[in-house]
């Protein structure tokens, strides 16, 4: 008898966790957001037969393709803003699932624009062991020079040194130039994005990888630059690179 | 008074755990700041996400002492950081690690910890949690991948057991590993040499002693500062440099940094022979040696060792055996002996 008590509460706590977690809270909802990677107009995608080829000309297959969103948060036409708690996402090509980013218990509301950081903030890369999306055994981590990797491209090209590419980007620190974090805004052009417990709204955003090397800066060519395994100025040009990457597309509401 | 606010901090998850286990009280752990003496500065870690308990800490001395963690299963935190030198590699300048690979830094001692600002002689890993991330994944070390170490804890006989009685988690994760091996690492507490004796004032120095005591306080403790002699910072000391290792350069990126390593401690000093970031001096008195009359000039080298009328710091071979008499004080012989850290049976 007392036995049976004793399981029945972690049981019952177990069930309302378990519930909870299912239904949004009142007067939430959720919001799906898809992100539909590319290179220039194909499809991006792992290990391809054929290589894309960059503004520099030069032909790229990827292996790996991986980097963190974080710190969402969505903007409403009155400049009031919702953010999501402990927002940190591992967005990994090898992983399908992770191209379509779920949130619950979004308020309901009209929401205008979404921004996010295309990184860890620096207080997570203080702050000891880690779990979820940055567990260290996710490899976005350095290991000697305490630090996450914010996002990681490598595979092969013709033109790179080697035949290899390897660009590991990160960098917290303000100090020496070697802050590589970047905070991406993205307006949703006038349309507004609806949530409630009665909506099941999905944002479209296109990731293309093509700015990767094409972006803000000079083209990156990989017949110069190949590896990038530390922070420093070559991460934050490459940050910059990539931080171009997003775009709005469209909502189904 | 502040040390008093603390205890009562430290012991009510003890005794909410006491509680909970029938009022069996377990063996009692050095909690490291009820542990330390009150000469000691305030602690960085203070186990404030990783509650300290018996079971964690055991945990962590487990994995210390165990070769799972490395890819072939022959190398463990122990074999380069032995309890009888205060968890360092007596005589080796390099620890081979797996298949007998070198890096290119020396073993450092561990005690202190949870003291420590920062870990490795660069400075690199920022928190004591993570730091046994770098052995386990270099390749000259463990050579193993994170995720490989946790499905091998997964499928060991024992390891689920033992993390699901410490941290009451149903599934191993690299969290629940890292805050075990923190919990062991940071409790190992050194406080116990003759030195400290001489602060409780048990102890008298004797005339040597107490001679070199009063040089070191004028000319080592601008760095070796405090009772952990440490400044936790970052000097160039005039070693020849070697190119190739930039240390704290090739964290902060900053030409400033060239050359600059970690201070290390000077507790246990006697033990844990050769000295240096790269084990160049094989014994304490080639180190006085080289301060007295060794020291580089570079663009980087510390003031305090070029403020004279020539760099380092002059010594008469008196000033020597007096500093090496006070070295000897800071032995702790009941660290390096303490059951609490050997390995488990």
């Amino acid at each position: 008898m007392k036995f049976s008590r004793i399981l029945l509460i972690p049981a019952l706590a177990a069930t309302l966790f378990i519930s909870a977690c299912k239904e949004d809270l009142p007067g939430t909802g959720t919001l799906s957001v898809e992100l539909e990677h590319l290179f220039d107009t194909k499809a991006l995608e792992l290990n391809t037969a054929t290589p894309y080829v960059s503004g520099s000309a030069e032909e790229i297959t990827f292996t790996t393709f991986k980097y963190y969103i974080s710190n969402v948060r969505l903007q409403k036409a009155d400049g009031t803003e919702w953010a999501e708690p402990e927002s940190y996402r591992l967005i990994d090509l090898a992983n399908a699932a992770s191209t379509l980013m779920t949130f619950d218990s979004v308020p309901e509301g009209e929401y205008t624009g979404i921004t996010f950081t295309i990184g860890v903030d620096s207080l997570r890369n203080v702050s000891g062991a880690q779990t979820g999306a940055l567990s260290p055994s996710n490899e976005m981590f350095w290991s000697w020079n305490s630090g996450y990797i914010f996002l990681k491209a490598e595979g092969n090209s013709p033109q790179a040194s080697g035949g290899k590419f390897e660009f590991h980007i990160g960098g917290f620190r303000n100090a020496n130039n070697t802050n590589a974090l970047q905070e991406v805004e993205i307006s949703f052009g006038g349309e507004s994005l609806k949530t409630g417990s009665k909506e099941e709204p999905e944002l479209h955003l296109s990731v293309n990888a093509k700015e990767f090397f094409d972006g803000h800066h000079t083209a990156l060519k990989l017949a110069e630059l190949s590896v990038v395994h530390m922070p420093g100025a070559d991460a934050i040009e490459i940050a910059e690179n990539y931080h171009a990457m997003f775009e709005f597309e469209h909502i189904h509401q | 008074m502040r040390h008093r606010i603390r205890l009562k901090l430290l012991l009510a998850p003890l005794l909410l755990l006491a509680a909970c286990r029938e009022g069996v009280p377990g063996p009692q752990l050095p909690f490291t700041e009820v542990a330390a003496p009150a000469y000691f500065p305030e602690a960085q870690y203070r186990f404030e996400k990783n509650p300290l308990t018996q079971k964690g800490f055991e945990l962590g001395r487990r994995l210390f002492y165990d070769p799972i963690l490395s890819i072939d299963s022959t190398v463990s935190c122990a074999s380069c950081h032995k309890q009888s030198a205060a968890f360092s590699d007596p005589g080796l300048a390099l620890s081979p690690g797996v298949n007998g690979l070198k890096g290119t830094r020396n073993s450092p001692a561990l005690f202190n910890l949870a003291w420590n600002k920062a870990f490795m002689w660069d400075g690199g890993v920022n928190h004591i949690e993570i730091m046994p991330l770098a052995p386990i994944t270099n390749p000259v070390e463990m050579n193993q991948k994170l995720s490989h170490l946790m499905a091998r804890l997964k499928a060991h006989p024992e390891y689920p057991r033992q993390f699901r009685e410490a941290f009451g988690k149903e599934e191993i994760d690299d969290q629940q590993f890292f805050y075990a091996l923190a919990q062991f690492m940071g409790n190992m507490v050194s406080a116990n040499a003759p030195y400290d004796e001489f602060r409780q004032g048990i102890r008298p120095l004797s005339a040597s002693e107490e001679a070199g005591r009063l040089l070191f306080e004028q000319t080592c403790s601008t760095c070796h500062a405090t009772a952990l002699f440490t400044d936790h910072s970052y000097h160039n000391n005039g070693l020849e440099s070697n190119p190739s290792d930039t240390g704290l350069e090739r964290i902060d990126l900053n030409p400033a940094s060239r050359g600059k390593f970690k201070t290390p401690s000077l507790r246990n000093i006697a033990l844990t022979a050769p000295y240096m970031h790269d084990g160049r001096f094989q014994t304490l008195r080639e180190v006085l040696d080289f301060y007295d009359s060794g020291v580089k000039v570079s663009p980087t080298l510390d003031p305090a060792l070029n403020a004279g009328p020539r760099p380092g710091i002059p010594l008469t071979e008196a000033d020597k055996q007096h500093l090496l008499s006070f070295l000897n004080c800071l032995t702790d012989s009941v660290f390096v002996s303490n059951p609490m850290y050997q390995a488990p049976r």
